[in-house]
């Protein structure tokens, strides 16, 4: 069964406790201009990418905003995520990408991240199936009580209209200022790396882009570095650097010849079919030329014995054989030889074939007027 | 007193057996009383058997069998085979509709047609001439089509070396052309099979695998065999070709004498032919009763030839009929010095003795020839009967024949089989050979002396061709360059395997389904292309011989007396049939499965991963995690 409805109705903060307090495991995907699922396995959340890989990859994006992984990076797992399947976290960890213990921070950070996402939208819809089936495929890497994610989702987003106050546009440029040698104010973890970032890029965009941490966690970082007075605000958007390109080397390319080659096989082709149309008859006979096509084969000398001169002559012998045996059969049963041999074809004695090969191989026929001889001769 | 009465009651019985003029029996059958009178008239002639009578009878039977009047085609093709001593198209016939109805007698019928088909001299020659022709038409077409598959299967092996040459040198025509152009060159050469059998065996060569390679040697000396031995078909050329001085003189023992056999035997001028065509005149001239000269010509054949059995019955014949009864026994007793088991002259000797009133050595020499199968003569020579002969003539025997045939068959100029298969060859087949064994010679020449390097094999991912210049063997196993880039700069086994194991499947199933399209081309194809060369093998043969019989409608050489010939459905299904077999098999030839191991890269390097892994999972202590202690929050 079922729990589904408009966050207008039941918030969802309201949701995530319902299926706390109940210890509930299952699905909740909340629906606004995008589907997020979240996964929960008794009460905690499990994770928040879907298990199925329709979805957008919260996760994946996480990586690739808040510079984790390059452009070319994230190319690369995209493809071996396209051709093996793999999940991306497993790929991570087998590439090297980061550790173990990187990786959980990421997790966690990224699941903050996206819970923070979702209760800040105004308009959503949510359907959370229950049943631990729907868990089985989910990869996770922490079990989070969502008391502690709500109270920290519910700070941040409180906070943030805060911070969008000072920070009005990320297209600002804030600029770093000298660390008092006298007293210098502690700073954390995230304050440090912020810091030391602004000492290369003033643009609150490409730092969010390269700080390796969420967006709330830039801004608050350069909040606090603003109040401890190592910031300021310069008010003026920065300008687009432009973006030098280097000239391609042009790599000069070895001219391969292209001309000689072609005329050549131009050539290859019309002395092939030259050499089949006239040498290899004279070569190798009878070959295969065009003019010869159809022509009875060669003869051999066979002068002297009473042996067939080729093919050809043992053709018509056989012929002339088949004949006579016919033309016998029908003086055996008619008394006297046929008129003509178109007889033998229509009284079947035999085969129409055999008549069109005589006539072919140039034999005539004659019978005397009494009909008792007859003569086969071979036209010359 | 009464024992000598006894002798004599049975000695008279004896004579009276041996000696009685019975009725012309089968010919009184015959209906037709213009054919009757043709076999009287050939009788007359001396025929042994009446082919043409027969050949009447079998076709009327033949037109009744289709009117469906079995009965009536049973007698008449009873009464054909009985008229011709060794026309075995009647027994086939009878076997084959008693077959259909479930006659028993199929069976005798069908063993008595394969007998008269091994005593006919011609018939012999026939099928052996036939079947050798083909055994040597299939062998050079399955050689052929087979190398031509084998190139097919390693086409992409050879455009491999031929792209790495040139595409190094020349950038057009683009290196993918060059296959075709090649192929474009060699057809319009027409160099005939003979050559091209070698271009493709030199080009394949290399690629093959041991098995392959085997099978093609196989193949090559089988040819090779065929092709050293070619000169002795020449022996079947004079056999076949009806003008021959072999084919005159076998035509005595199934004519009688006429103008025409006279003539045509009188023809033979040939020396070598001398006691054989003289021994033949003889016996035509016997035949009609002319015995003064019939004795000259037989008396010539035995001064020529001193060991020439047949004639020496044949003279002892003259004499018994000019009554010279001590010539007689000379020259059957001569006859039984050279040839002591011919059943003929012991016959013929039995019944001088009789004449001579020597009873006891007659009855020894009659049950002689009895014993020797004096009773398979009087079934293979009819005629003799209707003429209630007292002795019988000899002809040429099918050993005789055979003699004369390889004598006759030395004299040609070129080999027989040389010119039936040149137009196709375009090389003398019997000096295939030669070609063969040095092809090959240079085939495993280059095959042992072609560099590791430039020696193309398969990628062990994708099976697509790979040579030493091109192949990665970075990882512990002989990728391609794609295989190679789709790893480069990966560091986990597992991702490795499984990208390389994606793309194996991808290429293998392309591959799968453009292999199907080419080697439907022809049957056996899918088999080759599969490693199952056997099989592969032996459709191609059966299709060839298929395709030969249909193109020749039945035989190449045919008999001109055969009315078997003329047009039986099954001359056209069964070749069908097998092509289409040949076909349906290849088609339906299933895809073997992938014997590629799981795992492409080596066993080490996942032994490597696995234990980095493991060691990493026990020595690194475990963090606190910041959701261990959200709930404080």
């Amino acid at each position: 069964m079922a729990l589904e409805g408009n966050v207008k109705d039941f918030g969802l903060s309201e949701i995530f406790q319902l299926i706390a307090l109940q210890k509930k495991s299952g699905m909740l995907s909340v629906t606004a201009d995008e589907t997020i699922a979240i996964y929960f396995r008794d009460g905690q959340i499990i994770s928040t990418r879907d298990r199925r890989s329709q979805l957008r990859d919260p996760l994946k994006n996480y990586l690739a905003n808040y510079g984790f992984l390059e452009r070319s990076e994230t190319e690369r797992i995209e493809r071996i995520q396209s051709e093996t399947k793999m999940d991306l976290i497993d790929i991570l960890i087998r590439e090297k990408f980061f550790s173990e213990d990187e990786l959980d921070v990421i997790y966690y950070d990224q699941i903050q991240e996206t819970i923070q996402e979702i209760l800040s939208w105004p308009k959503s819809y949510y359907k959370f199936n229950i049943g631990t089936q729907l868990l089985q495929g989910v990869q996770s890497r922490a079990s989070i009580k969502v008391e502690g994610m709500l109270m920290e989702s519910m700070r941040r987003i409180d906070e943030l209209a805060e911070l969008f106050r000072i920070f009005t546009s990320e297209k600002m440029a804030v600029k770093r200022l000298e660390m008092p040698q006298e007293k210098p104010p502690k700073l954390d973890r995230q304050e440090e790396f912020i810091y030391e970032l602004l000492e290369q890029d003033t643009h609150i965009e490409r730092l969010i882009e390269t700080a390796k941490m969420a967006r709330f966690c830039t801004y608050e970082a350069l909040k606090n570095l603003l109040e401890k007075g190592l910031l300021e605000i310069t008010e003026k958007p920065v300008e687009e650097k432009a973006v030098e390109i280097e000239p391609k080397a042009v790599v000069k390319k070895k001219h391969k010849p292209r001309l000689l080659p072609s005329f050549a096989t131009i050539l290859l082709l019309v002395a092939a079919f030259a050499v089949g149309e006239y040498l290899v008859p004279i070569v190798l006979p009878p070959g295969w030329c065009a003019a010869s096509m159809g022509s009875p084969s060669g003869t051999t000398d066979q002068s002297g014995t009473l042996l067939a001169d080729g093919l050809g002559e043992l053709n018509l012998r056989y012929t002339e054989a088949v004949l006579k045996q016919g033309l016998e059969e029908h003086m055996a049963s008619r008394g006297t030889y046929p008129i003509s041999l178109e007889v033998l074809a229509a009284k079947k004695i035999i085969l129409r074939r055999t008549l069109d090969e005589a006539q072919h191989q140039g034999l005539t026929y004659h019978t005397t007027e009494n009909g008792l001889s007859y003569s086969l001769s071979r036209n010359q | 007193m009464i024992q000598r009465c006894i002798a004599i009651l049975l000695s008279a019985g004896l004579l009276l057996a041996f000696c009685t003029r019975s009725a012309a029996g089968p010919v009184e059958e015959i209906e037709d009383a213009r054919v009757r009178s043709y076999s009287y008239d050939q009788i007359m002639q001396g025929t042994p058997a009446l082919l043409v009578p027969s050949k009447i009878l079998y076709r009327e039977a033949v037109d009744l069998i289709e009117k469906g009047e079995w009965e009536s085609a049973r007698q008449k093709l009873m009464l054909a085979a009985d008229l011709s001593g060794n026309y075995p198209d009647p027994f086939f016939t009878l076997a084959k509709n008693e077959l259909l109805r479930f006659d028993p007698n199929c069976l005798p019928h069908l063993i008595e047609g394969f007998e008269r088909l091994a005593q006919n001299f011609y018939v012999q020659a026939l099928v052996g001439a036939n079947l050798a022709l083909i055994i040597t038409i299939a062998a050079i077409g399955t050689l052929f089509l087979t190398l031509m598959h084998m190139t097919l299967k390693y086409w992409p092996f050879i455009e491999h070396s031929i792209r790495e040459r040139y595409s190094a040198r020349f950038s057009f025509p683009p290196a993918s052309w060059i296959g075709g152009i090649f192929l474009i060159v060699l057809v319009s050469m027409r160099i005939g099979i003979a050559l091209y059998i070698m271009i493709l065996i030199l080009s394949v060569w290399v690629s093959l695998k041991t098995k392959e390679r085997v099978v093609l040697i196989g193949m090559i000396v089988f040819v090779s065999a065929l092709s050293f031995f070619a000169p002795c078909s020449n022996t079947l050329a004079p056999v076949v070709d009806q003008g021959s001085a072999t084919r005159r003189l076998s035509l005595i023992n199934e004519r009688g004498t006429d103008d025409e056999l006279f003539r045509l035997i009188s023809g033979i001028e040939d020396p070598a032919y001398g006691a054989s065509r003289d021994y033949a005149v003889g016996t035509l001239l016997y035949r009609l009763g002319i015995l003064n000269e019939a004795r000259d010509f037989l008396l010539s054949s035995v001064t020529m030839d001193k060991d020439f059995a047949p004639a020496y019955i044949n003279l002892g014949n003259v004499y018994f009929k000019q009554e010279d009864y001590n010539r007689a026994l000379a020259g059957y007793q001569n006859a039984l010095t050279i040839d002591g088991e011919n059943a003929l002259a012991h016959y013929n000797l039995g019944q001088t003795y009789i004449e001579k009133m020597l009873f006891a050595e007659s009855s020894n020499s009659l049950r002689r020839a009895n014993e020797l199968g004096i009773e398979d003569y009087k079934t293979t020579h009819p005629a003799t009967q209707f003429r209630n002969l007292t002795i019988f003539e000899e002809g040429f025997s099918v050993r005789n024949l055979w003699n004369l045939a390889y004598i006759e068959g030395r004299t040609r100029k070129g080999v027989f089989f040389s010119e039936i298969l040149g137009p196709f060859l375009l090389f003398p087949f019997h000096y295939m050979w030669i070609l063969l064994v040095l092809t090959t010679i240079v085939a495993i020449t280059i095959g042992i002396k072609t560099p590791k390097a430039k020696k193309t094999f398969n990628c062990e991912n994708c099976d697509r061709p790979v040579c030493g210049i091109c192949a990665d063997e970075e990882l512990g196993a002989s990728l391609c360059p794609d295989c190679a880039g789709v790893v480069e700069g990966l560091s986990s086994v597992k991702v490795m395997e499984a990208l390389l194991r994606h793309r194996r499947q991808k290429i293998l199933k392309s591959q799968a389904k453009r292999a199907r399209r080419r080697t439907l081309l022809l049957p056996g194809g899918t088999h080759i292309y599969q490693g199952k060369i056997f099989a592969g093998t032996f459709f191609i043969t059966a299709s060839l011989i298929a395709v030969a019989s249909l193109a020749w409608r039945g035989f190449y050489f045919k008999d001109p007396s055969s009315l078997i010939d003329s047009g039986s459905i099954w001359r056209l299904i069964v070749p069908v049939a097998v092509i289409v077999y040949s076909y349906l098999v290849s088609f339906l030839q299933k895809e073997p499965k992938d014997s590629r191991p799981f795992w492409i890269l080596p066993q080490e390097l996942r032994d490597i991963e696995k234990k980095e892994h493991e060691r990493k999972t026990e020595t690194v202590p475990k963090e606190t995690m910041p959701w261990e202690t959200a709930d404080v929050l």
